[in-house]
């Protein structure tokens, strides 16, 4: 069953990431004219670091909430040049990580219905996919 | 529990634009009355300028269940602050409002400085609607899953 629905639940977690990541930069957007805001981050540590998994003997075994736990880290932007109003908001690096966020959203959005329709093709025993 | 989701990036998105607003009519008002002298506290107009202040997330929308929620504000203006700064004097002794020795004290409002705020504003408004259009098409291609 996890080899089956694995991947659309990591899929899944890549999606609620990226919704994340989407409102700490829409928060980034908003306050672009809040005197003394400090822009934030949430970056991504990589999936199920085998040292926070539990030791398992058998294949059977389930990992623990080790495997796919909260792997996101809040991150205060470090600013290097604030405006004369400490607002460290950068409106072209925002917005460039808005695209880029929302094409990873979508490519892995696109990854998810696909997976979904193999699955479909393979229920209806190769039948109309 | 309640997280952090489209809706909420909307609000967000939806703060700062009003926010923008806001600035907007205060720098429209203030343009409107770069040349008035008489107003009803008595005295030229004084220039106005919004305050822009950040708020947790968590204690608007109601999303304290998510840990990522404290890093996530909105945008609200407390008050709009008159600026108190003295405007020039300009010796016209046929004016009304002339003092006795013939000075009437025009508005503190500088065409100039109103203008920049304007660009500010609208460059800040437009980068807010774009982040809108990206929330958007996020959530449409998320419905699109599974059909």
């Amino acid at each position: 069953m996890v080899a089956m629905f694995g991947s659309i639940d990591l899929g899944r977690r890549t999606l609620d990431y990226h919704l994340e990541r989407h409102n700490v930069l829409a928060s980034n957007v908003a306050n672009v004219e809040t005197p003394g805001f400090t822009p934030h981050e949430l970056l991504r540590a990589p999936e199920g670091p085998e040292a926070a998994r539990l030791r398992t003997t058998d294949e059977r075994h389930l990992g623990g909430p080790g495997a796919n736990g909260p792997t996101w880290i809040d991150e205060t932007e470090l600013v290097v040049s604030p405006g004369n109003d400490g607002n460290g908001v950068s409106m072209e690096r925002e917005l460039s990580r808005v695209s880029a966020n929302h094409l990873r959203y979508e490519g892995v959005a696109r990854l998810v219905q696909m997976h979904i329709g193999v699955l479909r093709y393979a229920a209806n025993d190769g039948q109309g996919g | 529990m309640t997280t952090l989701g489209f809706m909420s990036a909307m609000e967000i998105t939806a703060s700062g634009l009003t926010a923008e607003r806001v600035r907007m009519n205060t720098l429209a008002s203030n343009l409107a009355n770069a040349r008035t002298t008489r107003t009803e506290e008595g005295g030229p107009y004084r220039r106005t300028d919004p305050v822009f202040r950040a708020v947790a997330a968590s204690e608007r929308l109601g999303v304290g269940s998510d840990p990522h929620a404290r890093n996530v504000f909105l945008v609200e203006v407390p008050e709009v602050r008159q600026d108190t700064t003295p405007g020039p004097l300009v010796y016209d002794p046929s004016h009304p409002d002339a003092n006795p020795e013939g000075y009437v004290e025009m508005p503190n409002v500088s065409v100039v400085t109103e203008m920049v705020n304007l660009v500010t504003a609208t460059r800040a408004y437009e980068a807010g609607i774009s982040m809108m259009d990206s929330v958007k098409t996020m959530a449409r291609s998320a419905l699109s899953i599974g059909s």
